[in-house]
């Protein structure tokens, strides 16, 4: 189990050393450079430009840039090409902003899903399954965003509530409980919005994962020695369905930054999404490439989870 | 052999036979199979009549005439000379500059589909071919490639497509090339597992030790036998890279005007939601007609492939 351990640890942080090296060449081997973003500007003279290159390093060899930036981002002095403040501590605050939309969005998308495949896939065939199905598909093949801006004016319009950004504008004097409904409110609808994509994903997954174990051997086991339906479906073919969703755990968490730019964007939400969309747009390297890097962490360390997960779950695997 | 098959004896059915049987009966698929007719001939008759032999002006810009609803007549006298629209009204309307929406929709199918083609061509490529390396030798190289995939799936995959499309100069080409190389990991694990339980068959043996060269095994001998999943899935594929190309026009990186794609037309549209909200209904639904029929048609198949899940047996 230690040797496990050490391995899949000494691996991931092999893995993460690549992808920031390769995520470095892309960022600088394509055209565009961050002195180039306002070339129209009259008040940026060669010589600004020759100082700004300078400060950043941007004239010395690739290697020698990452390099720098490994170092810097090490000893935390990383600071960003736009405005000069640590990167790490900007990452740090949009973090715990997207991580309350994240886990709303992912309680409702599990809530929902699995009900709702586990049904379908129990009443095959019926009005049910044929109606969430699809349903499902037209949720699946309608760009996020227009299933998101028709959400938005359907709740603002009947139930009057405000959706954009983190919070009302001049409610600091309100009572506490008034703003902290706010809040809540500001969170809710875009993660229940954002969650409508996620539930069709899911539920089909769950549906077609029942459909299998429902055919299994032992499913029909267990109803011909006569236990009740619900514990034959719950106890036996459920338990056994979940095993795929183990390893999904490990494959949602890069959602958290890839998957938010656009909901983020949306709803003005000030996350790591938005963060990484401002950066690409002001050429910010060092915060595009910690964003990535940060990204590429949070992926590994959901893999790792899932790995342990699935050896806890499953009593056939053995890890070492 | 003119005797009829003994009774008993289940006819025998060819694979392709067999999987069409299935997908007959599922109405959807076969809807779906419709709508991607359509949309050949539609995209096919766009690029001819849109850029060959120019009837429909998409980028013709008809100043008086804008944000007018579908169907809505030309007037004649607000129009230059030879600026008559060729059905002498806007079948979808106008937009915002007052150019024909059915024109920039028929552009857009073509750039559209194309754009979900290429990207899975590209996609396939790669994955066919890394895929089919790993299988095939296994060792060090299948410990390589299989690294690379690894590498790969870190990265946050619609955050490095935005990175890489937003650095390069705008072209679709860009696009659709990013879009193929970001996706192929699942393809080339997939062929991988195939053509590792393929590699000791009977056939692979005997190509083999008629001293067929390698590509030759693993190309046109052991893929062919792997290929259909993979084609289902790419099925999928060319949905999601049409999703993903509109949600690159949402963040402004999308397919760059005077070109239409139907994601930066609906892009745009929706700036006029209230003022011309046909801007936004009508490429909102030809996306979701398409994408939703690939997905149907994909899902259908891959049903139809799979036996454990079919019925009435």
């Amino acid at each position: 189990m230690a040797g496990f351990l050490v391995r899949a640890i000494a691996q991931r942080i092999g893995l993460l050393f690549v992808v920031s090296v390769i995520a470095f060449a892309v960022v600088h081997l394509a055209p565009g450079e961050p002195s180039q973003v306002d070339p129209m500007n009259p008040r940026m003279k060669p010589q600004d430009i020759a100082r700004i290159r300078a400060a950043f390093h941007l004239d010395e060899p690739l290697y020698a840039q990452y390099a720098y930036w490994l170092r810097d981002l090490a000893s935390g002095e990383l600071r960003s090409f736009q405005t000069g403040e640590p990167v790490l501590e900007r990452i740090w605050d949009r973090f715990q902003n997207s991580v309350p939309l994240f886990l709303v969005e992912i309680v409702v998308i599990w809530t929902f899903a699995f009900p709702v495949g586990i049904r379908a896939a129990l009443a095959r065939g019926s009005a049910y399954d044929r109606g969430s199905t699809f349903l499902a598909y037209v949720l699946i093949s309608v760009p996020g965003y227009v299933v998101a801006y028709l959400a938005i004016l359907w709740v603002v319009n009947t139930f009057q509530l405000p959706v954009i950004g983190m919070r009302t504008f001049g409610l600091e004097s309100a009572s506490e409980l008034r703003q902290v409904m706010d809040r809540v409110w500001h969170l809710a609808i875009p993660a229940l919005i954002a969650a409508l994509g996620g539930i069709a994903v899911l539920s089909r997954y769950v549906r077609s994962q029942m459909l299998e174990v429902v055919a299994q051997d032992y499913v029909r086991t267990a109803r011909a020695k006569g236990l009740p339906e619900d514990r034959v479906i719950y106890r036996h073919a459920l338990r056994n369905a979940l095993l795929p969703f183990v390893t999904l755990f490990g494959f949602l968490i890069p959602g958290l930054i890839g998957g938010s730019v656009i909901v983020e964007q949306l709803f003005a939400w000030p996350g790591l999404g938005r963060l990484g969309y401002d950066a690409i747009l002001a050429r910010d390297f060092p915060l595009i490439l910690t964003i990535n890097f940060f990204a590429a962490a949070l992926t590994l360390a959901g893999t790792f989870l899932s790995d342990l997960l699935y050896a806890v779950v499953d009593p056939r695997i053995r890890l070492g | 052999m003119a005797a009829a098959p003994a009774p008993e004896l289940a006819p025998s059915v060819s694979l392709k036979g067999e999987v069409w049987r299935h997908l007959r009966r599922d109405r959807l698929a076969v809807a779906g199979l419709v709508v991607l007719a359509l949309l050949f001939v539609t995209a096919l008759l766009g690029k001819l009549l849109t850029e060959w032999v120019v009837v429909f002006d998409p980028t013709l810009v008809r100043l008086p005439e804008k944000l007018l609803p579908p169907l809505a007549g030309a007037r004649a006298e607000l129009l230059p000379e030879g600026q008559l629209p060729a059905l002498g009204f806007y079948l979808l309307g106008t937009d915002d500059l007052g150019r024909d929406v059915f024109a920039r929709m028929l552009q857009g199918s073509f750039v559209s589909l194309s754009i979900g083609f290429v990207a899975v061509s590209i996609e396939l490529a790669i994955g066919l071919l890394l895929g089919g390396l790993a299988g095939f030798y296994g060792g060090r190289v299948d410990a390589l490639i299989m690294r690379f995939t690894d590498v790969m799936l870190c990265f946050p995959t619609f955050f490095l497509i935005l990175t890489v499309v937003a650095l390069l100069p705008p072209s679709i080409w860009n696009i659709m090339i990013v879009i193929g190389a970001t996706s192929w990991m699942g393809t080339c694990r997939f062929v991988r597992a195939e053509l590792m339980a393929l590699r000791e068959q009977d056939f692979v043996r005997a190509a083999r030790a008629l001293g067929l060269s390698d590509a030759r095994v693993i190309f046109r001998h052991m893929i062919p036998n792997a290929i259909a999943p993979v084609l289902v899935s790419a099925t999928i594929a060319v949905a999601s890279a049409i999703l993903t190309e509109s949600a690159l026009s949402y963040l402004g990186f999308g397919v760059q005007p005077p070109n239409a794609s139907w994601g930066n037309i609906l892009s745009d549209g929706r700036t006029f939601l209230f003022d011309a909200p046909w801007l936004f209904a009508i490429p909102g639904g030809a996306i979701l007609l398409v994408v939703l029929a690939f997905n149907l048609v994909g899902e259908g198949l891959r049903d139809a492939l799979n036996p454990r899940l079919r019925r009435g047996r």
